[in-house]
């Protein structure tokens, strides 16, 4: 479970980011976070493993975010970053997925049999000795939500994982999130896969929220959507082929 | 094809080489490296005239090549770095060392002409011995091989990533050079305005990319140390290998094969 | 500038690394000590070490062309790491950077890589942080101008001269350290003369792409270089003195050294002049002082050290003193036999791969 009590954030310079936000997620839910470009959202991810200090109170299972904390949070939540080269900076896949746990206490074969369990789960055991700079686009995404998951958490965080993925690789990563049962927040600006992989929608826009319900409304909130720089998702909008003028 | 993109395809290529499967591959990297090292001290030892006793240390390489599976050829390209300095200097030798050493047949071969000889052979020699063992040795079993020597951890760590992030690097600024390229067609390099910025950019990008990296690392509990691979276990020849090869290499030293051996015949 | 093993000595190869080593281990030590007392950790710091070796390293594949000529320059980055990590850490970098190079492209031999780094990093990120960089961006200079233009121009200034000058130095140390390894009669003076006009045309071009490089993240992103003045930081003209009197000394080294290597007297380099083909290589390291002269402490040790490693060199002969080059016909026939041996490896090796493929 993870809560938000009037958290509030500004950069060095000045720039205020969030604004007094407040929200709770319980476990087991499927949250899509979206937004304009700069509405906040991977700032209020940050916050919630304490990648920055924001003001206000953030809990996580019950502990708050804090300097003590900090490792027992982050032991349970497994982050993606939007940037897979920078998630995946050991030379091989296999070396990246027991990066995490071993850094944790458990032994190098601990580590192998938990990444081998991962790996073959997601079905990508073929990719346990690959190098990094000899995957695909879409592998690296996949192997950097599996050594995301090699941790077991209980809350996948998730910026942006759709994007640069080609039709397959993004129908691949939908069917994989409906398949895993952590609770899950996704920031993204894929409107169509929030549909299909997520339960509720907070829509964030100039840092504070703007929307918050089921996904299915707020999606289909055309004018709200508008509002806050976003448009409805391609399924229901019926995108227009381009004519000649 | 840029430069980026041949360096990063030179890599590419290493990597492939290291997952061979030989007895060469199987090696413990320690004594891979021990030998390796041992051998370039001792080619390096050899009298500057010495060119006969020289030559037998070339079995050594030609051998380790063929158990390994791969093909000597691979290791000419990597002579185009240094080679031209070697040759540089050497070049100089017969036009200051004059005194005839020997004749073959009619014609007269002074010290300076053996003296360069030897030296491009040492040059030869070393970078083949060099080459083997990085084509048969993945970089996190060098780095292990490194820690067994004591090497402190905050270099090997830094060597492990850096070595990942060349690739990323080589990428971006391979595709950055093409992207200029396209719109400066008659430029063969990145001209002068531009020097700053091109580079300055990447920079930039990569200190931003620092930054994401250090979460990425203390978001899975990183402090400070890495643990190192073991992806697979060391050949029980190793070391029985690593004591074989190094007393041939000294008896390659000590005794000239080359001479003996052509002393049966003669 | 990357040396191949075969320009080397084991006994100089290993002073090298010693020297290296030590610095190394300076380095981590001060890196480790600012972990203790600094808020941000160095874990931070190695993300930034990595990357920015490896942005050096991608650097170095940019041809920069050079205006008004055809040919391209290239980056070293000791004098960039440095600016942007500090000395310390860029050193640390740039060896990781000499290392990749040595392993993977076969830049620098293996044994010479503590040569290597000497030349290249020791200059570039401690002499050229300490005794240039430093000083003159904490110095006064250009202060009637401005704090921004009088910051971009010693950034320029502190780039350009950097790298002349630790280039130089690496240029230098090359000829000494191929010349006390005996492997070439190229006299000392003529090296010399070969290497560091070249190397400063490069040195220069070098230090404009650096400054260049600064210069734009200067502008970008100011915080992230070092020694940089904000706000109206208190200038101190006695730092620059430092850097004054360390480039008199350097510049009384190095004419010094060319001089006595160009002068009619040349007792004192004689052993680098006249590449002794009788003695041997072992005689010639030169450091004898009954023969040659030189008397000093650095002399006595160096000789030490090479006697030590010596009983390689000065077994040099197999047992024929008519012959020192083993160019006895028996020598030379068995070469040719150790030819055949190893074609008859390189076929054998094939027939066996052939087979193997075949089978699978």
């Amino acid at each position: 479970m993870i809560e938000f009590k009037n958290v509030s954030y500004s950069y060095a310079c000045g720039r205020p980011v969030l604004h007094d936000i407040s929200l709770r997620i319980e476990d087991g839910e499927q949250v899509g976070l979206i937004g304009a470009n700069g509405a906040g959202k991977s700032t209020l991810l940050k916050a919630a493993v304490g990648l920055i200090s924001a003001q206000g109170v953030i809990t996580v299972n019950g502990m708050s975010v804090s300097a003590d904390n900090l490792p027992e949070i982050r032991k349970t939540i497994g982050y993606v970053l939007q940037n897979s080269d920078n998630q995946m900076f050991m030379p091989t896949v296999l070396e990246d997925m027991t990066f995490g746990p071993m850094n944790y206490g458990m032994s190098r074969s601990e580590a192998e049999a938990l990444a081998d369990e991962t790996l073959a789960g997601l079905g990508l055991s073929h990719l346990k000795n690959r190098h990094n700079h000899r995957m695909s686009g879409g592998e690296k995404r996949m192997a950097a939500i599996a050594t995301a998951l090699a941790m077991r958490p209980g809350t996948l965080i998730m910026d942006e994982p759709s994007s640069s993925l080609d039709p397959r690789n993004r129908r691949g990563l939908i069917n994989t999130l409906n398949s895993l049962g952590q609770t899950k927040i996704i920031a993204t600006h894929d409107l169509d896969m929030v549909l299909e992989t997520c339960d509720r929608v907070i829509l964030l826009s100039d840092g504070a929220i703007a929307a918050d319900g089921k996904a299915g409304d707020v999606l289909r909130d055309r004018e709200l959507l508008e509002k806050n720089g976003l448009e409805l998702p391609f399924c229901l909008a019926g995108v227009p082929e381009r004519t000649r003028g | 094809m840029n430069a980026a993109r041949k360096a990063y395809a030179e890599i590419k290529e290493i990597d492939e080489l290291v997952l061979g499967d030989s007895p060469v591959h199987r090696l413990s990297p320690l004594s891979k490296l021990a030998v390796t090292f041992i051998y370039i001290l001792t080619v390096v030892s050899f009298n500057r005239y010495d060119i006969t006793g020289l030559f037998v240390m070339v079995l050594v390489p030609v051998i380790g090549y063929q158990a390994s599976g791969i093909p000597v050829s691979k290791c000419f390209s990597k002579l185009w770095p240094v080679m031209p300095m070697v040759c540089a200097v050497g070049l100089f030798n017969p036009l200051f060392d004059r005194e005839i050493m020997l004749y073959v047949g009619p014609l007269a071969v002074s010290g300076g002409v053996i003296s360069m000889l030897t030296l491009m052979m040492k040059g030869v020699f070393c970078v083949m011995a060099s080459f083997l063992l990085v084509a048969t040795t993945p970089i996190d079993e060098i780095c292990r091989a490194l820690r067994q020597i004591r090497i402190h951890r905050m270099f090997i760590s830094l060597l492990l990533l850096t070595y990942r992030y060349i690739t990323v690097l080589l990428n971006e600024a391979a595709v950055m050079t093409d992207a200029y390229h396209l719109r400066a067609p008659r430029q063969k390099g990145i001209q002068f305005s531009a020097w700053g910025s091109f580079l300055g950019q990447l920079l930039l990008r990569s200190m931003d990319r620092t930054q994401e990296l250090y979460e990425s690392m203390v978001m899975r509990g990183f402090e400070g140390e890495f643990h190192y691979a073991r992806t697979r276990a060391a050949s029980a020849y190793s070391v029985p290998f690593a004591l074989i090869c190094s007393a041939a290499v000294v008896l390659m030293r000590f005794y000239n094969i080359s001479a003996a051996l052509g002393s049966l015949f003669v | 500038m990357h040396m191949a093993d075969a320009l080397l000595a084991p006994s100089v190869a290993a002073v090298m690394y010693a020297a290296s080593a030590a610095a190394a281990g300076v380095s981590i030590a001060r890196l480790k000590r600012e972990e203790r007392t600094r808020v941000d950790t160095p874990v931070n710091k190695l993300p930034a070490m990595a990357v920015m070796a490896a942005l050096v390293f991608a650097g170095q594949m940019i041809n920069y062309t050079i205006p008004g000529t055809g040919s391209s320059g290239h980056l070293c980055g000791g004098m960039m790491l440095s600016g942007i990590l500090g000395p310390f850490a860029g050193f640390l970098s740039m060896i990781v950077v000499l290392t990749i190079q040595c392993l993977f492209f076969a830049d620098g031999g293996l044994m010479a890589l503590g040569a290597n780094v000497w030349n290249m990093a020791f200059y570039g990120c401690f002499v050229g942080y300490f005794l240039i960089y430093r000083p003159i961006m904490r110095s006064g200079l250009f202060s009637s101008r401005g704090e921004n233009a009088a910051n971009r121009m010693k950034i320029v200034l502190a780039s350009i001269l950097g790298c002349v000058i630790t280039l130089q130095l690496g240029a230098f140390s090359v000829v000494l350290e191929t010349s006390a390894s005996g492997v070439t009669e190229l006299p000392f003076g003529m090296f010399c003369a070969l290497m560091l006009p070249i190397h400063l045309a490069i040195g220069l071009i070098e230090g404009l792409i650096t400054s260049a490089v600064l210069l734009f993240v200067y502008e970008s992103r100011p915080e992230l270089l070092c020694e940089v003045s904000m706000g109206g930081q208190v200038s101190n003209r006695r730092s620059l003195g430092a850097t004054v009197v360390a480039l008199a000394v350097i510049a009384a080294l190095v004419g010094g050294g060319l001089s006595l290597a160009a002068s009619s007297n040349p007792d004192g380099l004689e052993w680098a002049l006249f590449g002794n083909a009788e003695g041997g290589y072992g005689e010639n390291m030169g450091l004898d002082e009954e023969k040659f002269g030189i008397e000093s402490g650095a002399a006595d040790t160096a000789a030490s050290i090479q006697e030590k490693t010596a009983f390689l060199p000065d077994y040099a002969f197999s047992g024929d003193e008519e012959n020192p080059a083993g160019t006895t016909v028996s020598g030379l026939v068995g070469s040719l036999l150790v030819a055949l041996i190893a074609a008859a490896v390189c076929a054998l090796g094939g027939f066996f791969r052939k087979k193997a493929a075949a089978k699978s």
